[in-house]
């Protein structure tokens, strides 16, 4: 005879372990304070080789003007404008990090929670250890 | 009305027993789209947007992830370019590489976005776009949608400026490289589409998570007037040249497309909300409930009622209710026996012959 709630759970479980769970779980290893640290590193390798781009493209847009006031400019302000600029760029970037990896690392977490509640009813259903604990 | 909610419950059932296949030609006919018009736009090589080539890629893509996709357009759009200059290449692959490094390490899955928003604006029908990603996704898509639109400007123009750029040699390269470069990024359409595009996005998010009656359908009006009201002053500020009657015209389809997807993601009955009120030990809860419209399909219940009888227990006496004896027409040597209804079970397991009756209850239910 088929269980219609067992085979609900399992159907969600086997989604959910098709989609999100692989991340999920790879994300799970981390504690959170690590995990955000490893992806605030990524980011400012990410964010710091985009704004080279940035700052290249913008570079060669005004390339006369710089060639033309080469000689004449005050180097140190312009690299005290380029840093200042840099920093500000690199601050929203990591926030936006910061935020966005926070709410995946949360919302994983919630949908393990979810997963894991699951496999236990699976076991009681079937007599499993956590039944026995019960 | 019931009979829309009869389609919308059929194409559901329709799309949960082949999802798989139907999300495949939705993203085979995406593609071919979108690498039909690279190749009408640029068309510098047959080799990647013929006919032959264009099937093959779009097959391809129809089997790989959405990110997959926008890899193999970003390909083709690049293989276009080198074709017709270096330069064009270069510029292209520097707004790749910026779009992967800034926007694809947070949100992969939106990736779609950017190409299907240069489709809608070649179909006219760009609006859609932004309402229905504040409709259906999150706030993030408005960068997506931002990526897509300079993606299709900056192809736009490199095609509008192929002489300058198939003719650049040493001396011209920088003069050539600022044209291009002030070009793509100080468009002042496109810079009013992104606004008007990530303010809508922004506002059909909000709108329709408010706990209002009609919180959808407010959502695509506030998103549609936004668009428009931002269009129009973005024409009057940087004269960005937008045919008003386009505008409104497409405006007026997307409307209809985004009501459409509301129809079907989110129809709710508000004539039949329900306030209800109770408490438990810490709290009183003031629970307000929105019934779904929904309309359950036919359901057909099949009872195979198999009937045994004796040859010679000739149902005279039992005939009852609802059993009529007709005589043995068909010569098969048994009596035939019609309209049993629900007495039909009086004479299961009797021994002798087997007649298997079919009894189908149809039942509608509105909920």
């Amino acid at each position: 005879m088929l269980n219609e709630e067992k085979i609900r759970i399992m159907t969600r479980m086997a989604m959910y372990e098709a989609n999100a769970g692989k991340a999920d779980v790879r994300r799970d290893a981390w504690f959170k304070g690590d995990y955000l640290s490893k992806e605030l590193l990524l980011s400012f390798l990410v964010g710091t080789a985009a704004f080279a781009v940035l700052a290249g493209v913008y570079a060669f847009y005004h390339i006369e003007t710089l060639m033309l006031t080469l000689y004449s400019m005050d180097i140190l302000a312009l690299a005290r404008g380029v840093g200042l600029r840099y920093v500000l760029f690199m601050l929203c970037f990591e926030a936006v990090t910061w935020i966005v990896c926070s709410l995946r690392y949360e919302r994983g977490e919630e949908r393990l929670r979810r997963y894991c509640k699951d496999l236990r009813r699976l076991s009681d259903g079937y007599g499993g250890k956590d039944s026995d604990r019960k | 009305m019931t009979t829309l909610l009869e389609i919308r419950e059929n194409i559901k059932r329709i799309y949960s027993r082949y999802s798989q296949y139907i999300l495949a030609a939705a993203k085979f006919l995406l593609a071919a789209a979108a690498i039909s018009m690279v190749g009408e736009a640029t068309g510098y090589s047959r080799a990647v947007t013929g006919a032959l080539p264009t099937l093959i890629l779009a097959l391809f893509c129809a089997v790989i992830p959405s990110g997959g996709m926008c890899a193999v357009i970003g390909a083709v759009i690049l293989v276009q370019l080198y074709v017709l200059s270096v330069l064009a290449l270069a510029l292209a692959a520097v707004i790749f590489l910026l779009i992967f490094l800034l926007y694809f390490r947070f949100s992969p899955r939106d990736g779609v976005l950017i190409v299907l928003t240069p489709v809608c604006l070649r179909l006219g029908i760009p609006y859609v776009v932004p309402m229905a990603a504040g409709l259906l996704l999150s706030p993030s898509a408005a960068l997506s949608i931002a990526f897509g639109l300079v993606v299709h400007f900056a192809i736009s123009f490199i095609s509008q400026n192929e002489t300058v750029l198939s003719s650049v040699d040493s001396d011209t390269l920088v003069e050539s490289s600022q044209t291009i470069i002030g070009g793509i990024f100080a468009n002042p359409t496109m810079l009013v589409m992104i606004a008007a595009f990530s303010v809508c996005v922004l506002l059909v998010y909000y709108v329709r998570r408010m706990r209002v009656a009609y919180a959808w359908s407010a959502a695509i009006a506030a998103g549609a007037v936004a668009q428009l009201i931002l269009l129009l002053i973005g024409d009057v500020i940087y004269d960005t040249n937008f045919s008003i009657a386009l505008v409104f015209l497409g405006m007026i389809v997307s409307v209809a497309i985004c009501s459409g997807l509301a129809f079907f993601f989110f129809n709710l009955d508000y004539s039949r909300i329900e306030q209800v009120q109770f408490e438990d030990d810490d709290y009183y809860y003031y629970v307000k409930a929105v019934p779904k419209v929904s309309l359950r399909t036919r359901e057909r219940t099949v009872k195979t009622i198999s009937r045994t009888m004796r040859r010679h227990d000739a149902p005279a006496s039992r005939g009852g209710r609802g059993a009529q004896m007709q005589s043995d027409d068909d010569r098969d040597g048994y009596d035939e026996y019609e309209d049993y209804g629900d007495d039909a079970d009086a004479y299961r397991g009797d021994g002798g012959c087997a007649e298997d009756y079919t009894v189908y209850d149809e039942e509608e239910n509105h909920g």
